[in-house]
């Protein structure tokens, strides 16, 4: 809905919490457990669904990281965009 | 294909393109702001006391003075009162206009209150002058911009409005939408699929996701059936403002909204986007009748229907 200028999704930046093994060339909507650790940082943990068609693994996740296209493999540690699609635990 | 990047650009571009409407304030409530709103007054308008407490002439400090004769009460929305004597001061309220000559509020937990309630002392060594005090026009000056257009109306800007007199505003109308699912292979949510088959989700989903903006959405379903899809189409399309589509984009047999939307004169914005998932999403627009619509396509399966719903919007 961002053509309405209704609603940017919130868009903040996370730290990759594990290694993400994969390569692509497309930008890659990743899903995964977004939580604040004792120390303020804000992690991203990757819940990997079994592909398409699955919806049921949307519920043990709340928001996708935007892993640029061609820069895999993805090292934790590293800063990377975030959308919530629900709050932080 | 076009990157996620170039996509998001030929999104926002569409913003400006919704009709404006003029609404009252207590209905904009998440709306696209489409005026500037400007501070009609100083804010704030006057030299605001910030605690309760006592309003005095600091140079009666200086003066030695730590004991005030009390001529009256400055109440929040009264009145501006005038304090002209030497050693005397205020009762002011928080909130109320800074009496005339006094120039410091001291608060209640720094003073010392006589018995009858006629004397004020003081109980701290020193108070700089003007403390506790919002001078006037310091937030923001009369004629100053205090909301820009295109601002989303949430509570903060809700009462910036009404504290400018804004009782009514333009805002972007409210888009009327149709979410239209196709594929033989969904069934409604109330019927058991048998084994070939399952229940539509995704309309579900896309209307959830509207509804927290605040958008109702009309649902519709098609069968993989070329010719329904042209007989009517077309009508669901004159209905409303945006139709969001679950299924038919791809390359199979029987993925025929493209070509049904091309023969309806809609006109492709782009088709792919360089994402995974969900890199089947389009966008299009429609111009018969109206200035414009707008309509994207998703790939019907689930993951990428939500993967687009919350990241391209």
């Amino acid at each position: 809905m961002q053509s309405l200028g209704k609603l940017h999704p919130t868009v903040v930046k996370a730290t990759l919490a594990e290694d993400v093994d994969i390569k692509t060339t497309l930008t890659y909507f990743m899903q995964v457990k977004a939580e604040v650790d004792e120390s303020g940082r804000l992690l991203a943990f990757p819940k990997m669904g079994k592909g398409s068609g699955d919806h049921a693994n949307l519920l043990v996740s709340n928001a996708f990281m935007e892993l640029p296209a061609g820069q895999g493999p993805y090292t934790k540690g590293a800063l990377y965009p975030l959308i919530l699609f629900r709050n932080l635990p | 294909m076009i990157s996620v990047h170039e996509a998001t650009k030929i999104i926002e571009g569409t913003v400006q393109k919704w009709r404006k409407v003029n609404v009252p304030l207590e209905k904009a409530l998440g709306s696209v702001l489409r005026q500037s709103i400007v501070a009609d007054t100083d804010f704030p308008p006057f030299d605001r006391v910030m605690m309760d407490g006592i309003a005095i002439r600091h140079r009666d400090l200086d003066a030695g003075i730590r004991s005030f004769k009390i001529l009256g009460v400055q109440a929040a929305g009264t009145p501006q009162q005038s304090l002209e004597c030497a050693g005397a001061c205020l009762e002011v309220m928080t909130g109320a206009v800074l009496p005339m000559g006094a120039d410091t509020v001291v608060p209640y937990e720094q003073l010392k209150l006589s018995e009858d309630g006629k004397t004020a002392s003081l109980e701290i060594a020193q108070i700089d002058k003007g403390r506790n005090i919002h001078r006037r026009g310091l937030d923001k000056k009369q004629g100053e911009v205090l909301i820009l257009p295109g601002t989303v109306m949430g509570a903060p800007e809700m009462a910036v409005a009404a504290s400018v007199g804004a009782s009514t505003i333009w805002v972007s109308h409210h888009p009327t939408v149709a979410i239209v699912s196709t594929g033989n292979e969904l069934v409604d949510i109330h019927q058991t699929p048998p084994p070939h088959q399952i229940r539509r989700s995704n309309v579900y989903a896309l209307s959830a996701e509207l509804a927290r903006i605040g958008l109702k959405a009309d649902l519709y379903h098609f069968n993989d059936d070329k010719v329904s899809l042209q007989q009517n189409l077309g009508e669901v399309l004159e209905a409303h403002d945006i139709a969001i589509f679950s299924g038919a984009v791809s390359m199979g047999k029987f993925d025929f909204l493209p070509e049904v939307l091309v023969q309806l004169g809609v006109e492709k914005q782009f088709h792919k986007i360089a994402q995974n998932p969900g890199s089947l999403f389009g966008l299009e627009q429609w111009a018969p009748q109206k200035q414009y619509s707008l309509f994207r396509a998703i790939r019907s399966l689930p993951f990428y229907v939500f993967t687009n719903t919350c990241c391209r919007g």
